[in-house]
């Protein structure tokens, strides 16, 4: 029995710059079980990260979380906000309700995150242990209650090789540099991030990720610009970690042959939107929609860890608002398309034989299915593992 | 430790390199000049035997290289020569005036320090409010206005509008007010010394606020967009630490280098804000000695300030690269 | 030698930035006045008129009483001293109209900072540029000595230049009174030839280092090695491609550079160096005198500086916005 850890709904990023609002993310809904590696794959520029950042509520001006719900499942939080709060239903808790001290906790305790590139998501002026132990110390001091006050930090201002880190939580940081398999921890803890290799570095950029015992990992392209060897180790990492701690993780990568080898369920990613989204096996065995099948097309062997998803013919779409296209946004590169495509904005529909298996196409055969997504909160989740969610 | 002694070692043979070619400028420009010391020692009605004698005596008459071997020992034993116009030493004189600079000038420092941080903090991350506009207007403003005019229109407003504060002069010292609070138990010497820094150290101050503004909020507003501050609030790390610990730690080195740097320019100010005020200081001793084209004076005061700047400079560049440790040191 | 690319970046910034309109607007404002100082100024800089001392600017002032010695003795009298038009901006200690001497002050401010710019642009540009072409020896003493001049502040070494150049003036018959379009104007215009020197002498190495900077930049690039092979002198290659693809950053520089020479063009004249009268530094010291009484006489040239510095910034800004040379800030 799968039970959702976090359900999105209608979720929407945009982007108002100065060329026009980007629909980054645009209306997309899905589950992510406890347990489970669900993976989202996508050319780059199809909002993946935006995603993922959405996610952690690390979204900046110009950028905004425009639309949409993330109900997080924590029954603590949920049992001590009461039911008649708007931001809990059941066993989970609205995100996008919480007040931002509130939500910042939870990105300390229940959430961590992996970026793109460890070479720019480390300080270079600070130590990676004293980066790591800065973030053991704020999951203790938001499970006590406590918080940083001015004091500590005008105490701090006098001397210029200070710490913000509690001696245990260094150690533990060391602990963690252990765990992801970094030779000499004691020793690396004390360099700065230039001094460290970039696979050596993605491994330290997991260990900062787990500092905050995570329900949820969000790892974005974690073996982008590593050599396939190290792509390999880092993966195994992930899975073995996985495996310990029973963690949940959405994992963003233009990797298939990673999808294959440690995804449960995949997602495909196009133009803000999720073309198609089912378990792994079945989706690369029957892909259901031409984009999908296009992505799985050029791989000879859908398994071969170096196969990285290269554009098929014609542009990445643009996110613009004034140039999206009212139909389907894959619309000018399908090779199936016909003029109803150009009308109609298809939406993720089951297919007729799994109904965990979702495509958004309108040319796809689909179930018969009288509610069209995205659903209300208390409708079944047909886009979790076939299981029941908790609020049912 | 081996690194850093390496450094200053490094540094201070590059300083001394150039502290040479200050000297050497310096006695250039004296010997370039139209003045001719013998006449300005010698009294108005002297015969031309006199203004000779004197010309042989200050070795005026002597080949170039002599001279400037001679002047380059003297600098570099301490000496600095003998006004034209008084006869007294150079050296003593500048000591003597050289405190009321220094005052000045580290106060406009602090006090351009102290308001333009905060205030290019609070601008960046109210970016395109109403606060950020005025900031930035306002700081436009103070990179515009030269500080005598600014002076000038404080006496105006403050001195001789409100009758708030003293328009000019420096009674009092700040030891001699520190002086009288421990001996004599005296408050009195420190508000009356600090009523007269006020309003110098704000025209002196200003124009260096406005630039260190700016410095500060495009720093942060760079940083701000760091992936590492992004990480940093992903940890669940509350907002103030991170912008001490994660943001101004970069956004300041710029800040710090200009800082030092502009030491300097803070003194080439105060020559015209002590005009202002009657500041009994190195900038107002600099122009009478211009007006009385007392050279040995003039280069005194030019050689102190070249090597403030020299010595000054290397400091910074130790700070940033402790601020930073990706800059090597070297 | 303006690219056409420059041109949009540079237009494109303008449509879109409101503050370098305005920036613009008061630097093409500002080399008016000073081009047509005798047409625009309402009275000759120089009139004096010992009847009207001391009017306030129009629609100020009003009436005083003051206590003094009529007919012998002492007596309050009532003074009417309210401003008129006739003297927009009042008049000074000498009956002189305020106006018409701060719109002459534009005139001076415009052109020792012109002049000094060009003499720096054209001194530094070719200096920066032989040093970086060639580097080595030539390099290596420039360098040095840029780095003795900028261990000075700018205010303090100009004095100094002054005082190494000694006092020197040159009048330049005014075009619009000889050709006898105007007459009740100064005959000729004051050029102070000292502190122009002095400045120049100074800001020159501002454009060296850049100058030399962007020289090595562009001497490595691909088209210039190409040109060397195929055997083109020294010279040669300078003067068609390293100066073209270098130009721009030392434009912008210089752009900037000449908000800094107005400031110390007007300190040094406040200080007394200024070798002509009609300078709003001089006329600011002159007004310190009668804060207490007259306080337009300080206020109006100090505004007019401020208003012509703004207008730089603000057109530098854009210049750099639109361009993005990748310069700092130069300081005073
Ligand atoms: N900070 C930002 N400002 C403006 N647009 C952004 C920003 N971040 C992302 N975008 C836009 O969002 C879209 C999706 O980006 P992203 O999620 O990074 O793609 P990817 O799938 O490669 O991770 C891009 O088209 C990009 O233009
Ligand atoms: S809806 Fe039409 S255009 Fe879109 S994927 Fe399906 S067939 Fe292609
Ligand atoms: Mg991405």
């Amino acid at each position: 029995m799968t039970k959702p850890i976090i359900k999105v709904r209608n979720l929407k990023t945009r982007f108002f710059t100065e060329m026009g609002q980007v629909n980054a993310v645009d209306g997309i809904s899905f589950d992510i079980n406890q347990g489970e590696v669900l993976s989202v794959v996508g050319e780059s520029g199809s909002g993946k990260s935006v995603t993922g950042l959405s996610l952690m509520d690390l979204i900046d001006s110009p950028g905004q979380i425009t639309d949409g719900e993330i109900w997080f499942h924590h029954p603590d939080l949920a049992a001590e906000r009461g039911a008649a709060d708007d931001a809990v239903d059941g066993e989970f808790v609205n995100l996008r309700s919480l007040h931002q001290k509130a939500r910042r906790s939870l990105c300390g305790t229940e959430l961590g995150m992996i970026f793109q590139d460890p070479g720019s998501a480390f300080h270079p002026a600070l130590t990676v242990g004293e980066q790591i132990g800065e973030a053991v110390e704020s999951r203790r001091r938001i499970a006590r209650g406590e918080d940083y006050d001015v004091k500590e930090m005008l105490l701090d201002l006098c001397s210029l090789r200070s710490s913000f880190v509690s001696d245990e939580s260094y150690d533990e940081a060391i602990g963690l540099l252990e765990q992801v398999d970094i030779p000499d921890p004691i020793d690396r803890a004390d360099e700065y991030p230039h001094e460290f290799s970039g696979g050596m570095l993605q491994r330290a950029m997991v260990a900062q990720a787990l500092a905050s015992d995570p329900a949820v990992l969000i790892a974005d392209e974690p073996t982008t610009g590593l050599d396939v060897t190290i792509q390999a180790g880092i993966i195994d990492l992930l899975r073995e970690l996985q495996a310990d701690t029973g963690m949940s993780i959405f994992l963003i990568t233009h990797n298939i042959g990673v999808v294959s080898s440690i995804a449960d369920r995949v997602a495909i990613m196009y133009g803000g939107k999720f073309l198609e989204l089912g378990p792994t096996d079945r989706v690369f065995e029957k892909p259901a929609n031409p984009y999908t099948e296009g992505l799985l097309n050029c791989l000879p062997d859908p398994t071969d860890a170096t196969n990285i998803i290269e554009p098929i013919h014609g542009n990445v779409p643009s996110l613009l608002d004034h140039e999206m296209p009212a139909g389907c946004s894959y619309a000018d590169r399908c090779p199936a398309v016909t003029e109803e495509c150009t009308e109609t904005n298809p939406s993720l529909q089951p297919t007729p034989e799994t109904a965990n298996h979702l495509v958004a196409c309108i040319h796809a055969e689909t179930a018969e299915s009288t509610t069209t997504f995205p659903v209300a909160t208390t409708t079944p989740s047909v886009l979790s593992d076939g299981g029941a969610s908790a609020d049912e | 430790m081996r690194e850093e002694v390496q450094f200053f070692v490094s540094r201070s043979l590059q300083g001394i390199v150039v502290i040479w070619g200050i000297i050497t400028a310096v006695f250039m420009f004296r010997f370039i000049s139209p003045t001719n010391p013998a006449r300005l020692i010698a009294p108005d009605d002297a015969s031309e035997e006199l203004v000779r004698a004197i010309e042989i005596d200050l070795g005026l008459n002597d080949p170039i290289l002599i001279q400037y071997v001679s002047y380059l020992t003297g600098v570099v034993q301490g000496d600095l020569g003998f006004s034209y116009s008084t006869n007294t030493p150079v050296r003593g004189r500048i000591i003597q005036v050289l405190p009321a600079t220094l005052e000045l000038a580290f106060a406009a420092l602090i006090f351009a320090v102290i308001v333009s941080i905060p205030l290019g903090i609070i601008s960046a991350t109210h970016r395109g409010t109403k606060i950020d506009s005025v900031a930035n207007l306002t700081s436009l403003g103070g990179v515009s206005t030269p500080n005598f005019w600014l002076a000038i229109m404080l006496v105006l407003l403050i001195s001789v509008q409100l009758g708030l504060l003293p328009t000019s002069g420096r009674p009092i010292g700040l030891g001699e007010g520190i002086r009288m609070l421990i001996f004599q138990a005296n408050i009195g010497g420190l508000t009356t010394w600090l009523s007269h820094m006020i309003l110098p150290t704000i025209a002196l101050g200003t124009y260096f606020m406005a630039l260190l503004f700016r410095l500060t909020r495009n720093g942060v507003l760079e940083e701000l967009g760091k992936e590492y501050v992004l990480a940093a609030r992903g940890k669940g790390l509350p907002n103030p630490l991170i912008m001490y610990r994660y943001v101004l730690r970069n956004s300041l080195t710029p800040v710090v280098t200009v800082t030092g740097l502009q030491l300097g320019g803070l003194i080439g100010g105060s020559v015209v804000v002590e005009a202002v005020f009657a500041w009994p200081g190195i900038g107002r001793l600099f122009i009478t000695s211009l007006n009385l084209s007392d050279w040995p004076m003039m280069q005194g005061v030019l050689i102190i300030v070249g090597v403030g700047y020299v010595v000054t400079n290397i400091f910074v560049d130790y700070i940033n690269s402790s601020l930073n440790p990706q800059v090597e040191l070297a | 030698m303006i690219s056409k690319r420059t041109r949009t970046a540079v237009l494109k910034e303008l449509h879109s930035n409101k503050l370098a309109t305005v920036g613009t607007a008061l630097i093409l404002c500002m080399l008016f006045v000073g081009m047509f100082a005798p047409v625009l100024a309402p009275h000759d800089p120089t009139q004096q008129d010992n009847s009207q001392t001391h009017q306030p600017p129009a629609f100020m002032g009003g009436e005083t009483e003051t206590t003094r010695l009529v007919d012998g003795e002492m007596q309050t009298v009532t003074e009417d001293n309210s401003g008129s038009l006739t003297h927009p901006l009042g008049t000074d200690t000498n009956g002189r109209d305020v106006l018409s001497r701060a719109i002459y002050g534009a005139r001076t401010s415009l052109l020792v900072a012109l002049t000094a710019m060009m003499a720096s642009l054209i001194l530094g540009t070719s200096v920066g540029m032989t040093a970086g072409y060639f580097g080595g020896k030539t390099d290596t003493i420039l360098m040095r000595f840029v780095d003795v001049v900028l261990a000075f502040p700018a205010l303090l070494i100009t004095l100094a230049m002054i005082g190494v150049i000694g006092p020197l003036t040159f009048f330049i018959p005014d075009p619009f009174v000889t050709s006898g379009l105007i007459t009740d104007r100064p005959t000729h215009m004051v050029f102070p030839v000292t502190i122009t020197a002095a400045i120049a002498a100074v800001i020159w190495v501002w454009i060296a280092r850049v100058a030399r900077s962007e020289a090595i930049r562009v001497k490595n690039e691909e088209y210039v090695t190409a040109a060397r092979t195929m055997g083109r002198s020294n010279f040669g290659i300078i003067r068609k491609h390293v100066l073209p693809n270098s130009i721009t950053p030392i434009l912008v520089l210089a752009t900037i550079q000449v908000a800094s020479i107005i400031i110390i063009e007007s300190s040094l004249s406040f200080l007394g160096f200024a070798g002509t009268n009609l300078s709003w530094g001089y006329d600011i010291a002159q007004g310190r005198d009668y804060l207490g009484t007259s306080w337009w006489l300080s206020t109006i040239p100090g505004l007019f500086i401020v208003i012509a510095v703004v207008g730089i910034n603000l057109f530098g800004d854009l210049l750099r916005d639109a361009l993005d040379p990748g310069i700092d800030r130069g300081e005073v």
